[in-house]
């Protein structure tokens, strides 16, 4: 992890896009500024630094609705601030649908849009450690033989070793070991922290499996 | 035996004369040609004698007028004349005698075989243009003797006689023809035709006058013309029509008359109407011939036409209202989001104390040409309003309100609110600007319209006037909609204020400024039960106070 933040602007408004750069790059954040939503698809990288897409509303050729759009299709994971003029009900309800992270009116001050910033800098990065620390468990739980991944669907449904040992018809004793070497191998130290990880992963598979 | 040879053509030239004189005189028409051709065959002394017009076309054929066998007159028919002696008549185009028809090679023709005749003398009738018009002839089972030419001279008085008959005859049947052509075209004619004499006294008056001005021909013929005349322009339309029988024109139009000359019905309505006049001198008299065509319809359905224009103009004017409102708030938040980006930038710099002087003074030009980008579109948008100046008239409220819930039913109905008038009687006029006032209605009319959508139970809209005060009109616009939401009361009035999802707000504040500029006030109330009541009042100020 590091606190490296990076923000997209899209706008099709030259002098918009110079004094959103103006306004927010004393925060010490790298901006990226794009006249339109082709150029921005094309030039994105999701890199490791939190980031969030400040996203005009109304632009010629594709909208900031559209762009919305084509990042979910994308499976682009990126909060999105949509700017717009003056309140557009029915837009803003399709856009906080569509997954928006928020909603800020033109012209806006400093202070407003700073906090929408640093909310969805905040977000991304909690999403990105959520996302890496998943991807550590799975690559962690890809390391279980059968009979460990066996053991631990039982312990995190909450299951007693008397009772696993009995439905797999092993000794409590050869249960015990098992949960050893899960707890080792995915890294925890408590069955708590264990259950906690491995809930979502199994449920995952099962679901993958059925 | 001398005298009696002398006596003989003595008396037979009496007795032809007598035939001439008896045959030619008397009748016209059929009993003529009849007369003509039993007279001749008497003056001859033939047995038969027939006369006949040529058709036109080929095989050549003579329709007979009159057929005279001796002692009675055949059925007229047509019979061809090829290689018969008519023709010959018609191919040498002078009298031509046949002692003996059979020896001929004219032996065709199916009249003498009927007749049993086998002699024939014939002459062509000519118009005066010498055009060849029909033939007359005598048969005869002998004629040997009377083909001299003493018969030939008789021939040619009745022929002379007998073309003139024919050449009257067709003229007065084209004249006929003419007469009746017109006719039709007279009572068929959607224009009122009138004609008068000299004597200013109608003689003619078609079926459409007769609708046009609701009169029967027989009440208007022989009457003079000035009860279709309204009475200020008698005088000066009797002199017009003189006038115009003195000029060397032919025709002329009514609108000699001047603007606003109207005609008058039987039963006392005024109509605008357009006419032309013509005359016509025929034996020392004048005939004046109008042709009158009633305006009422047209100048209904132009009234109708300017008034359309005018609402769609006004909704229109809605419309782009509306629209310029769009377009100005999002082109104006492009430059205002960067001053306003911008400015904020240079305070955040000064502040921490980072400001680099030569950044700032950039970041500070931005924020000036954001302004004139901010003012430019200003500009442009009050170039396509245009704006207007005011117009005071005299307005009538109730009208207007009566107007607009008209001009709004549609509205009304398809949102399945009833509109409702309760109009104080014989309010006095205002001096307004009667489009601006009019907007004002239909907005609260349309808003009170609006606030009731979706709504249950019973819509109604109720518009009222009422005289307020000694000068003041109130105009009240009620619904029964679901009222405003509890704390904005005070901002309603207020550009861009809006309760409803696609609105703009600018409505009530752009009503507001005009019934300010009208020296008026505009203001709302709750209502007991549910709904709200805008009300706007305006002074009465007379004419003579402006």
């Amino acid at each position: 992890m590091n606190d490296r933040a990076c923000i997209y602007v899209v706008d099709n408004d030259q002098a918009v896009l110079q004094a959103i750069r103006w306004l927010i790059e004393p925060l010490g954040v790298e901006v990226r500024t794009f006249s339109g939503a082709a150029a921005f698809l094309h030039a994105y990288d999701p890199g490791d630094a939190a980031a969030c897409l400040l996203l005009d509303v109304r632009m010629p050729e594709m909208s900031g609705l559209e762009l919305q759009e084509a990042l979910a299709a994308r499976d682009i994971s990126i909060p999105v601030i949509f700017l717009s003029g003056h309140a557009d009900v029915p837009m803003a309800v399709r856009a906080m649908r569509n997954g928006a992270f928020d909603f800020v009116e033109k012209p806006f001050n400093r202070q407003t849009l700073v906090e929408r910033i640093n909310h969805a800098i905040a977000h991304d990065r909690r999403e990105r450690a959520r996302r890496s620390r998943r991807q550590a468990a799975q690559a962690r739980f890809a390391l279980l033989s059968g009979r460990e991944r066996e053991i631990l669907e039982r312990l995190v449904a909450g299951k007693p070793n008397k009772a696993i040992a009995n439905e797999l018809g092993i000794s409590v004793r050869t249960v015990e070991s098992h949960r050893a070497a899960v707890m080792e191998k995915m890294g925890v130290a408590s069955l708590a922290e264990l259950v906690r990880g491995a809930s979502g992963l199994i449920a995952e598979t099962t679901e993958r499996h059925r | 035996m001398r005298a009696t040879m002398a006596d003989k053509p003595f008396f037979a030239t009496e007795k032809t004369l007598r035939e001439i004189y008896e045959g030619t005189a008397a009748a016209i028409g059929v009993e003529f040609f009849r007369s003509a051709a039993q007279h001749l065959a008497s003056a001859l002394n033939a047995r038969h004698a027939l006369v006949g017009e040529l058709l036109d076309g080929t095989p050549r054929k003579l329709r007979t007028l009159a057929v005279w066998n001796g002692s009675d007159f055949l059925a007229n028919g047509i019979y061809p004349i090829d290689d018969t002696p008519c023709g010959a008549v018609v191919d040498q185009n002078t009298h031509c005698g046949y002692a003996a028809v059979e020896e001929t090679s004219l032996a065709g023709c199916a009249l003498l075989r009927e007749l049993g005749a086998t002699s024939y003398l014939g002459a062509p009738l000519h118009a005066p243009d010498g055009k060849l018009l029909g033939i007359l002839a005598v048969m005869d089972p002998d004629l040997t003797a009377q083909a001299d030419s003493r018969a030939g001279s008789i021939l040619g008085i009745f022929a002379a006689r007998a073309a003139a008959e024919m050449q009257r005859l067709r003229a007065e049947d084209a004249l006929r023809e003419n007469q009746a052509r017109l006719a039709t075209i007279i009572n068929g004619a959607m224009d009122a035709i009138v004609s008068v004499d000299t004597h200013y006294r109608v003689v003619l008056f078609n079926p459409a006058a007769e609708a046009i001005f609701r009169c029967p021909a027989a009440e208007a013929l022989g009457q003079p013309l000035d009860r279709f005349i309204p009475e200020p322009y008698r005088e000066a339309h009797r002199g017009h029509v003189i006038e115009f029988g003195r000029s060397g024109a032919t025709r002329r139009s009514t609108l000699n008359m001047g603007p606003g000359f109207t005609a008058l019905r039987a039963d006392g309505e005024l109509f605008p109407f357009e006419a032309s006049i013509s005359k016509v001198e025929s034996g020392g008299d004048i005939l004046y011939t109008a042709i009158l065509r009633d305006l009422t319809e047209q100048r209904r359905l132009q009234e109708r036409a300017r008034e359309w224009e005018g609402q769609l103009l006004k909704a229109g004017h809605l419309v782009m209202l509306g629209e310029m409102a769009t377009i100005l708030a999002h082109e104006l938040n492009q430059p205002l989001t960067a001053i306003a980006g911008y400015a904020e930038g240079c305070i955040d710099r000064l502040r921490s104390g980072v400001a680099d002087p030569a950044e700032l003074a950039q970041a500070m030009e931005r924020v000036a040409a954001q302004a004139m980008r901010a003012g430019d579109i200003i500009r442009t948008v009050r170039g396509f309003a245009k704006k207007r100046e005011m117009v005071r008239t005299p307005v009538d409220v109730n009208q207007i309100a009566r107007e607009m819930a008209e001009f709004t039913e549609h509205q009304a109905n398809a949102h399945s609110v009833t509109l409702a008038l309760d109009l104080a009687p014989a309010l006095p006029t205002l001096l307004a600007d009667k489009v601006l006032i009019e907007l004002v209605m239909v907005n609260l009319i349309r808003n009170g319209i609006e606030s009731m959508a979706g709504m249950t139970g019973h819509r109604q809209l109720e518009i009222g006037t009422l005289l307020s005060g000694p000068n003041r009109i109130r105009v009240s616009v009620c619904d029964s909609g679901q009222g405003l939401p509890t704390g904005s009361a005070g901002n309603v009035l207020d550009p861009f204020f809006t309760t409803k999802p696609d609105g703009m707000g600018m409505g009530l504040a752009i009503s507001r400024s005009i019934v300010e500029s009208h020296e008026g006030t505009l203001w709302f109330e709750l209502n007991a039960g549910r709904g709200t009541t805008f009300y706007f009042s305006l002074p009465i100020r007379e004419k003579s106070h402006e």
